[in-house]
């Protein structure tokens, strides 16, 4: 039988805004919070190394044969119904993280998604391209309220954040309604089952990307740093590189024209 | 009689900025669409075996590209720090490893089309080509990929930089590269030697 934890939920939520109001606070005499190029002075950097070597370790053993099982086993069609659950499953965390910044259009969006695709258990799109959200996160809410990135941080299994990134991650799992859903024996285990799931398809969508990095870089793990950093920067910018808009900033290419 | 001539000038200055403007983009579009036909020329001819390709594709680089001001760029700030000679031996090997990188993409390139779609200037020396890499087999889906043209006066238009999803080539070898020679106590030695490492294990 399904129930709804809704008091539990409701507890956790306002626990959660006050602690994101206290960081905030701490936080106000931050400035340029979307600015990540300083965490490439990473002063964990040895010990991030450390955890980088143990997750390549993890993905050459686990994360990338299963990949390319998957990439090779799986129907493209079976791939993309996975690839759109694991985007159906973010839409109430968007949602949230959208309302949280003042993006009512795009947190109208995200739950339209999530009660359209919901039709099919997100394994079916059928909204249109132009009424997809972009993807929310409680690190980029954080952002939104001037809290600084903190250092880089390589965190077992789920890779490279910041001290931000890491705990909105924490956060965006508590904050997900589906979390505090008892679903019953069989939901619990869909549920349980999406995070590996997000990874593999995640690992088999970028296969021949990640391995470049991995076997062909002089120095994987700042090759991975300095993805993290552009990625993570385009997305606290609401960048949108199809409208002309450029992932660098001018001044970087001066040395062009000395 | 002053006011009109005044008003003339300004329209006419007003049409030169217009028409230079024009040019640029136009010139820009045209020397990406120039690289992006002759890479594929290359990949689908074959009469060129492995080591032909390569060959083309490094002849492609040296004409489209401003490669010498690649280096220089993704050596940031440790290549005034650097000896001539150490400049010289990091250009030729960043070369092996641009074309090594291309080379090694090359089953996975064959299939891909680039389409236009918005060039923008990005002030006076350059211009953003915009557009999306269509994979035609279907496979992947579409990318995002903005090429950065030097426009300078009375020189060539080329490309210096690519960026593909927000990741700008440029940027992500800067990074990787300081990060080598800082991890090595500011030795540029340091990254020479690596570059070589990279290229051994490439053969």
């Amino acid at each position: 039988m399904r129930t709804v934890a809704m008091g539990t939920y409701v507890k956790s939520f306002l626990n959660l805004l006050i602690g994101a109001a206290l960081l905030t606070v701490l936080a106000a005499c931050s400035s340029a919070p979307n600015d990540l190029s300083g965490i490439t002075d990473d002063p964990y950097e040895s010990t991030n190394r450390r955890v980088f070597a143990f997750n390549s370790g993890l993905d050459s053993y686990v994360l990338e044969p299963t990949a390319n099982i998957y990439r090779n086993a799986v129907p493209e069609a079976g791939q993309r119904a996975v690839r759109n659950h694991v985007e159906w499953m973010s839409m109430p965390s968007t949602a949230v993280n959208s309302t949280l910044q003042g993006k009512w259009e795009n947190a109208g969006l995200a739950l339209l998604n999530f009660a359209f695709n919901g039709l099919t258990f997100g394994l079916v799109d059928i909204m249109d391209e132009e009424d997809k959200p972009q993807r929310e996160d409680f690190g980029q809410t954080l952002a939104h309220n001037n809290v600084a990135p903190g250092s880089y941080v390589m965190l077992p299994v789920l890779g490279g954040t910041t001290m931000r990134g890491a705990a909105g991650t924490v956060v965006d799992f508590i904050l997900n309604p589906l979390s505090a859903i008892d679903a019953g024996a069989t939901g619990e285990t869909v549920k349980g089952a999406t995070l590996p799931v997000d990874a593999v398809s995640f690992r088999a969508d970028n296969f021949e990307a990640i391995n470049q990095l991995k076997y062909e870089s002089a120095d994987p793990y700042a090759r991975a740093r300095a993805v993290y950093i552009q990625q993570r920067g385009a997305l606290l910018e609401d960048r949108m590189v199809e409208d002309g808009q450029s992932a660098v900033a001018d001044d970087n290419f001066d040395s062009f024209f000395e | 009689m002053l006011v009109r001539t005044i008003l003339a000038m300004a329209l006419s200055l007003v049409f030169i900025s217009t028409a230079a403007k024009a040019d640029r983009i136009a010139a820009s579009e045209a020397v990406v669409s120039a690289m992006v036909d002759s890479a594929q020329a290359i990949l689908q001819d074959t009469n060129l075996d492995a080591d032909g390709k390569r060959v083309a594709l490094k002849d492609v680089l040296n004409t489209y590209f401003d490669v010498a001001g690649i280096t220089r760029a993704t050596a940031g700030q440790y290549w005034r720090k650097a000896t001539p000679e150490q400049q010289d031996q990091y250009g030729l090997l960043f070369t092996e490893v641009l074309t090594n990188m291309a080379t090694g993409q090359l089953d996975w390139l064959v299939d891909l089309e680039f389409v236009p779609t918005k060039t923008t200037e990005k002030g006076p020396k350059m211009v953003l080509v915009g557009g999306r890499i269509v994979d035609n087999s279907g496979v992947e889906p579409d990318a995002i990929v903005n090429w950065r043209v030097a426009t300078r006066e009375g020189q060539k238009p080329a490309i210096i930089d690519i960026e593909v999803e927000n990741i700008s080539l440029l940027i992500t070898q800067r990074q990787e590269n300081q990060a080598i020679i800082r991890k090595n106590g500011g030795d540029f030695n340091a990254l020479i030697a690596s570059l070589e490492a990279q290229i051994e294990s490439f053969q």
